[in-house]
């Protein structure tokens, strides 16, 4: 089991100290990954009637790619994470090529999670197409292989052309890991075909959580490839209800699911400054043992 | 004058402890500015039949927004410049976005000088539209500026649309200073209506200085101070490896009263990056702005 943090995104602050401070901590206390969640830009609620999505205009969000470059300058060791990119609103060539950069920044210690997002007004202003990002998924992750792999690629496909064109610096690892978040039957398919690994993002382990991952590997199977090769990302609330005692259930529980990478996650627990968020750190790493 | 260094992109190689040792020795030679092109992506010539361009799929360009996040932390003072980001091949709000965060890590420091671009395969593989990229260009400029300076925009233009929706963090500098590279009529007409600065990307023998007249005539005519419109000479190692010449270059730009200068070590049988930082030491001994 991989043990890492969400990094509290919505929480922490613009103070670049304190995004340093955080990771820096989360490494020295072992934590072996640091997942970035992310939104380009939020939408005032007041003015979308009938405004049911997490996230708004007032949520800060870091940019994943900018600031894992930040810290891959002052982490050694902790694997960089994003969990998950928007894929399906940004430029495909242009997400390759910043994770390349990511990766080669940080010594090949990129894992790129990727998800089809769930708000519109976001694809909007990205000047991408919303009703057909997961048709599009398959082939972008197709072409970011492509050219994580190849000094040139000539590309066509339904929604991309590439001709006779590369990236320089190709990545450390090649391919970059991708990781993909989601849950509709869809999303399981795609990620039994094509993915490395899961961010499920179920709530707990649960017994509609197993039949998920499941589903998922009963899927891959079908696909030709082994179940378990692929990897599976639980998230642990700080937060939620019993505890330390709570924790370790669910770390016990997840692992029993099948999961093969757990994150803490120190957001919504009421904390109120960075300082707090490293100390939940450290109080779980002591409590919890996986 | 501003002294600043270009990071030697197609030479340095891809050793994030030699980007990082170049631009710790330029700040601590006292450069007040680091250079970075972009090019996201580069064609294999031999498949591009009549290929004219600069550059091919063998040069490296360290991508600018995640290279600029590195230095960040790693340097303390000198300003971060993009000279430049093709932003018609990109998204405007992402750009703004990437932007913002670069300027928030670095307490401030981000300058982002944009173009319109040459290689139309690097645009299409973008899947953005070559043809358009100079109309956009105003437009995209206008959105980023909204999106730097307001919690929540609303904007509807002929190639953009946000509805109610903005970034956050929004950037230390409100908004981040925007250069327009290039030389095109059109471009000089640009710049004198909204650029804060201008990387005139031409030597001094292909008319740089008749160019600068022109951008701060159309300066004027936009009812602006053409001083408060900056500008970037260069010198080029490649055109002398003499000190002298070096000051004759910067004198002249002193002369045309160029706010910026820097100095691109590229293309001078540099090989590796300590030599490149040798380069930039003697340079700065060299030449007093």
């Amino acid at each position: 089991m991989q043990l890492g943090v969400v990094f509290p995104q919505t929480e922490i602050g613009a103070d670049p100290g304190a995004v340093k401070d955080y990771a820096q901590a989360a490494e020295s206390l072992g934590y072996q990954h640091l997942v970035v969640i992310e939104h380009v830009l939020g939408a005032e609620a007041a003015n979308h009637p009938g405004w049911d999505g997490p996230y708004t205009h007032t949520d800060l969000f870091h940019e994943p790619f900018v600031v894992l470059g930040y810290l891959a300058g002052f982490t050694e060791k902790i694997q960089l994470t994003t969990g998950v990119v928007v894929l399906g609103q940004r430029q495909t060539a242009l997400v390759a090529k910043q994770a390349a950069q990511v990766d080669v920044m940080s010594g090949g210690r990129l894992r790129l999670g990727v998800g089809v997002g769930w708000n519109p007004v976001e694809y909007q202003a990205l000047g991408e197409d919303f009703s057909n990002r997961g048709r599009r998924c398959a082939e972008q992750i197709a072409l970011m292989r492509a050219l994580w792999a190849q000094e040139v690629v000539n590309f066509e496909g339904l929604y991309h052309r590439v001709t006779h064109a590369g990236i320089n610096p190709l990545p450390v690892q090649r391919p970059i890991p991708v990781w993909m978040g989601g849950n509709a039957d869809a999303v399981l398919r795609r990620i039994a075909q094509t993915a490395d690994g899961w961010f499920p993002m179920f709530q707990q382990p649960d017994q509609q959580a197993r039949e998920r991952i499941e589903l998922m590997r009963e899927y891959a199977r079908e696909a030709g490839r082994e179940p378990l090769s692929i990897g599976i990302e639980a998230w642990i609330s700080f937060g939620a209800p019993g505890g330390p005692d709570g924790w370790q259930k669910a770390a016990n529980d997840w692992t029993e699911a099948g999961a093969t990478h757990l994150s803490l996650n120190t957001m919504h627990a009421g904390f109120t400054s960075p300082d707090q968020h490293i100390d939940a750190l450290r109080r779980f790493k002591e409590a919890v043992s996986v | 004058m501003k002294i600043g260094a270009i990071l030697p992109q197609t030479e340095i190689g891809a050793d994030p402890g030699a980007v990082r040792e170049f631009a710790q020795a330029a700040e601590d030679l006292g450069y007040e500015h680091l250079i970075a092109f972009d090019h996201v992506l580069g064609v294999d010539a031999s498949r591009h039949p009549g290929f004219a361009g600069p550059y091919n799929h063998t040069h490296m360009f360290h991508e600018p927004f995640v290279t600029f996040g590195y230095l960040a932390g790693l340097t303390k003072s000198i300003e971060m410049v993009t000279g430049i980001l093709i932003l018609g091949q990109r998204q405007t709000a992402l750009v703004a976005k990437q932007a913002a965060e670069v300027d928030v890590l670095t307490g401030g420091r981000l300058r982002l000088g944009i173009g319109v671009g040459w290689n139309a395969a690097e645009c299409e593989a973008l899947g953005e539209n070559f043809r358009t990229r100079g109309r956009r260009c105003a437009e995209q400029i206008e959105l980023m500026r909204a999106l730097w300076t307001n919690d929540v925009v609303n904007f509807e233009g002929k190639y953009h649309r946000v509805t109610h929706a903005g970034i956050n963090p929004l950037p230390v500098q409100r908004p981040i200073p925007v250069w327009i590279g290039g030389h095109a009529e059109a471009v000089l007409r640009r710049i004198g209506q909204i650029a804060d600065g201008w990387f005139p990307l031409l030597g001094l023998d292909a008319g740089a200085l008749e160019a600068v007249a022109r951008v701060r005539e159309y300066t004027r005519e936009a009812g602006r101070d053409p001083a408060s419109v900056g500008v970037e000479g260069r010198v080029r190692l490649s055109e002398s490896p003499n000190p002298e010449d070096w000051q004759r270059v910067v004198n002249i730009w002193a002369e045309a009263e160029a706010s910026h200068l820097s100095i691109n070590t590229m293309n001078a049988g540099l090989t590796g990056p300590d030599q490149h930082i040798e380069a930039i030491r003697r340079f700065k001994e060299a030449v007093s702005g």
